[in-house]
């Protein structure tokens, strides 16, 4: 069915109705409470007829018409007709039966054959399950019975929507053995083939986007059996079934269920790619704090500082080459100029001496004129300045500097350089430079001082940086894999590192995508929430007599275990109720175990109910109970059958709604109410609130057997039916038909 | 200047020095090439220092000031004379050689011989030494030192390019730099295909090098 407009649309236009409604029916000045009734019941109007308009997407229920089982040793049928066979009515339709003659296992059976070998994902919740149908246990009708149900099978006529299907199935395996669908057979070779087409059919039929969520819709929605599981308190399992019924079908939904399952595979890959990381990390941190690994790391570093030590010292050393031969040339240089100014007043006293001591020899003039220039006294070595001193003195006083004679010819006229001023210069010039040089040679000193420890140092670290490479070496050789293995490692470590990384990016792309299809089924449904709480509000307070309330709190809440990912918006209702401890206001239930297990059960009912109500308020729908007078009182029981008998007489375009419920045969009363016929008139109009809600005309007591399947006839016979048959029959039709035992009644 | 000061920098191995300068002298004696100039004497102890590898000698000094045209080691020129004064050696004459200065010209003194024969009889790297200075003045003598001392600009050490005026020419084995010793193996290695005993010419090939450069120079 087309959507020409989006639900939300849809839907305000349907409150805006509704406010005009009520503002009319206040005008009128009606009973509150009456008018609270009619104003639930006029929206639920103003729904179904958006819905029929064609604008509103509507989802078919499947809707049983027969069943037959045939070969099956547990229903071994009548005489006239063998196996069970039994057409399901409009409105209540009730399976009769005693402990042990098969009610649960025909209930199974119904399941099946709408299901076929698939489930919902097992566990107490469905949680963070994966989106998608589980293979079912197929031996299970098998091993009910004593010939393994080789020959059994079980056919099921229903409909869904305007389709009708006949199903047969094995009861030995659950395989479909024939299909028809309005009325054409459909021909395969296997069955998985049949299988596939049977699936491809029916959820098209229900306009639903996946065979999975037919099957998620009949185990959440459909059926309560004894094994169901919590929809109000499965908040995972609600959001889900509220998504079928309320967001927008077709591709949407198979990408978001698609989504939501990557999500969740990515969640779970990373998780498991993580623990591989921190198992690599924790193997590399091992390998390294070994005791080789840990001597390994130890003189890496010790050699990495030697090098640099030894880096340090070539530089220093280098610097101190310059300033230590920087220093050297300056000297050397000084010496040079020492000398040269030196032989230079030598070569000037020369002729002085010569001029005086004509005879003198070479060698001796030489010594004499050095002597005097202050290179000191070549003959002794000294260099005293008080020696220099003597024999300048003698010349000066014309004296031979030897033996202090008078020099004969002392009034020869000669050039006397130690009056000139030019030696003199060179002189001084020689003393300036030799302190200069004399300054020199502590720098000198300190740098080759510096220079040799420098070297001291660079030879020892150089020693020890070959003495570590030699170590290393040969710890390299007597443990050949340690480099090797933590190398490997460490590659190892990074490849995983790569792949977490390249996993947490799909996982945002995926969560960007989800997170708009979250949103907008969060507003769908919040579009209907005010329907679904008025209508369960009306249906549970047929179970329970405290207040009991749902509303509508969308759950913030991650997909997947990690705790850094963004949570999305997923559609949830939150229940709250008083109790005898709460008396005056309701307390917010959020876990199942915060209330009783009865009362567990009829907030999960009502809660059904209200959705099926909601969601296919113009068309037929199934609801499948298994013993529902179990949990109830004796005041409670009338009320709640009243309110499933309602449900199931519902008119209009919903008529055709079946109700099928088991019961045991028992004084309980609820077969006859479940008829209307309830046997005690005063008691009935004293708990139920028909003043609100008028009941639907009981069951004519000649159309009743049609609307029983009654299984102390048709099931094999337990050894107490075989025993008592009598009066469980006479039980039976106590029930059935209370009005025939009018005078029994207490 | 004080004392203190003068003798706060005395001449490094001052006895190998005199043990190099008695046996230079000595040899140059002996081949008849004394007395040497004090500018002959300082070249000659300049390239036993560079080619003292050849007779596996240690060298006594690895470095000389380059400032002039020939090497010249002014705190040596000091011992020598105190040799000349000690009758080791002896002053033959004076005359006046570069740039005015007087420039001594010593042969084997008195007591010179002596020591030398002494040194000689106790010592066999005196004897190397001694073969070294023989080599050595029979390869310069009678060629270019007789005439031209100024080896500067053309020996190998002392004439690189790398090597400015005024800075101090290292060639000692921490530098590994002694262009000198290269040039005479690599004159080996020539002529090695040609006389088997090559090894011994070094200190000879590496002079007739010096020889002809300075020719050619001139």
């Amino acid at each position: 069915m087309a959507n020409k407009q989006s639900p939300l649309q849809l839907t305000l236009g349907a409150e805006w109705c509704y406010w005009k409604y009520s503002w009319s029916v206040e005008k009128l000045g009606g009973s509150p409470f009456v008018a609270r009734v009619q104003k639930i019941n006029t929206k639920l109007v103003l729904l179904r007829v958006a819905r029929t308009a064609g604008s509103f997407r509507l989802i078919n229920f499947p809707v049983l018409d027969r069943v037959s089982i045939q070969n099956f040793a547990l229903y071994v049928g009548k005489p006239e007709s063998l196996g069970l066979d039994h057409s399901f009515q409009p409105g209540v339709n009730i399976v009769v039966g005693i402990n042990g003659l098969g009610k649960t296992t025909l209930l199974n059976i119904l399941l099946r054959s709408l299901t076929g070998p698939f489930d919902i994902p097992g566990g107490e919740e469905l949680g963070e399950k994966k989106r998608r149908l589980v293979p079912a246990d197929r031996l299970w009708f098998r091993r009910r019975v004593p010939d393994d149900a080789v020959n059994a099978t079980v056919t099921v006529w229903f409909h869904i929507g305007e389709r009708f299907f006949e199903v047969k199935r094995s009861l030995a395996n659950l395989d479909i053995l024939s299909l028809s669908i309005d009325q054409q057979p459909w021909q395969a070779a296997r069955a998985n083939e049949l299988e596939t087409i049977y699936q491809q059919q029916v959820f098209q039929a229900a306009s639903l986007s996946s065979f999975d969520d037919f099957v998620f819709l009949l185990r959440y929605v459909v059926f309560f059996l004894e094994d169901r599981r919590s929809l109000v308190w499965d908040a995972s399992a609600q959001g889900d079934i509220l998504g079928i019924l309320f967001g927008e079908q077709s591709a949407n939904r198979r990408h978001y269920v698609e989504l939501f399952n990557e999500l969740l595979s990515k969640d779970s890959e990373y998780r498991n790619m993580l623990a591989v990381v921190n198992k690599r990390k924790k193997a590399y941190a091992k390998q390294t704090s070994t005791i080789e690994g840990g001597q390994l790391e130890m003189m890496i570093k010790q050699l990495e500082t030697r090098r640099e030590d030894v880096g340090a010292l070539v530089v220093r050393k280098e610097e101190l080459t310059r300033q230590r031969d920087s220093l050297r040339d300056q000297i050397e240089n000084r010496k040079q100029d020492i000398h040269d100014q030196r032989a230079e007043v030598a070569a000037e006293l020369n002729s002085f001496y010569k001029s005086f001591f004509p005879q003198v020899h070479d060698a001796a003039r030489y010594l004499l004129s050095h002597f005097e220039a202050e290179t000191g006294c070549l003959v002794c070595g000294s260099h005293s300045d008080e020696a220099i001193g003597r024999v300048k003195a003698k010349l000066v006083m014309n004296t031979c500097p030897v033996c202090e004679s008078p020099i004969e010819h002392a009034d020869r006229p000669a050039h006397d350089p130690h009056t000139g001023e030019a030696i003199e210069r060179r002189r001084e010039a020689i003393i300036e430079m030799e302190v200069y040089l004399a300054s020199m040679l502590a720098p000198l000193a300190e740098t080759e001082d510096a220079y040799a420890d420098t070297v001291a140092e660079l030879v020892a670290a150089t020693a020890e940086v070959s003495q570590l490479e030699h170590q290393l070496e040969a710890m390299g050789q007597s443990l050949p894999s340690a480099i090797e293995r933590r190398q490997n490692l460490r590659e190892h470590l990074d490849a995983f590192q790569s792949a977490l990384n390249q996993l947490e990016v799909e996982s945002n792309q995926l969560t960007q995508d989800f997170r708009g299809l979250a949103a907008a089924i969060d507003t769908e449904v919040q579009a209907v929430a005010a329907l679904i709480e008025a209508s369960f509000a009306r249906f549970i307070s047929g179970f329970l007599a405290e207040d009991c309330s749902i509303k509508y709190t969308p759950r913030q809440s991650r997909i997947g275990q990690r705790s850094a990912t963004e949570s999305f918006p997923f559609p949830h209702f939150v229940p709250a109720l008083t109790s005898g401890v709460h008396r005056t206001s309701a307390t917010v239930r959020e876990y199942g175990q915060s209330v009783s297990e009865s009362q567990k059960e009829f907030v999960d009912l009502a809660f059904r109910m209200a959705l099926l109500e909601v969601s296919a308020p113009d068309a037929p729908t199934m609801l499948i109970l298994e013993t529902p007078e179990a949990s109830l009182d004796s005041v409670f029981v009338p009320r709640a059958a009243d309110l499933l008998r309602r449900f199931a007489a519902r008119e209009g375009g919903a008529s055709g709604t079946r109700l099928i419920a088991t019961s045991n045969v028992n004084r309980e009363q609820m077969i006859p109410a479940l008829f209307g016929a309830y046997p005690d008139e005063r008691f009935h109009e004293q708990v139920v609130d028909e003043a609100v809600q008028p009941s639907p005309p009981r069951v004519p007591i000649a159309e009743r057997e049609r609307h029983v399947l009654d299984l102390l006839t048709i099931a094999a016979p337990t050894r107490a039916l075989e025993r008592f048959r009598e009066p469980y029959e006479q039980e039976r039709d106590r029930a059935l038909y209370p009005e025939r035992f009018a005078d029994d009644t207490p | 200047m004080t004392l203190i000061q003068r003798e706060a920098s005395p001449l490094q191995d001052e006895g190998i020095w005199k043990a190099w300068i008695l046996i230079c002298l000595a040899e140059s004696d002996r081949i008849g090439a004394a007395p040497l100039s004090a500018t002959q004497l300082h070249v000659t102890l300049y390239l036993a220092n560079t080619l003292a590898a050849l007779f596996s000698i240690n060298r006594v000094r690895g470095r000389v000031l380059k400032r002039g045209v020939f090497p010249f080691y002014p705190d040596v020129q000091r011992e020598i004379d105190r040799l000349a004064f000690s009758s080791v050696l002896e002053i033959e004459h004076v005359d006046f050689g570069a740039r005015g200065h007087m420039n001594a010209h010593y042969a084997l003194g008195s007591g010179g011989a002596a020591i030398h024969r002494s040194l000689l009889a106790h010592s066999p790297e005196a004897m190397r030494t001694a073969k070294l200075f023989r080599e050595l003045i029979s390869a310069c003598f009678g060629r270019f030192l007789s005439t031209n001392s100024a080896i500067g600009p053309i020996d190998a050490n002392y004439g690189s390019n790398f090597v400015l005026e005024g800075e101090v020419v290292d060639f000692s084995e921490w530098t590994d730099e002694n262009k000198n010793l290269e040039v005479a193996r690599y004159l080996i290695d020539r002529l090695r295909a040609m006389r088997p005993h090559a090894d011994r010419d070094g200190v000879r090939l590496y002079c007739d090098y010096l020889d002809k450069a300075l020719a050619t120079a001139e």
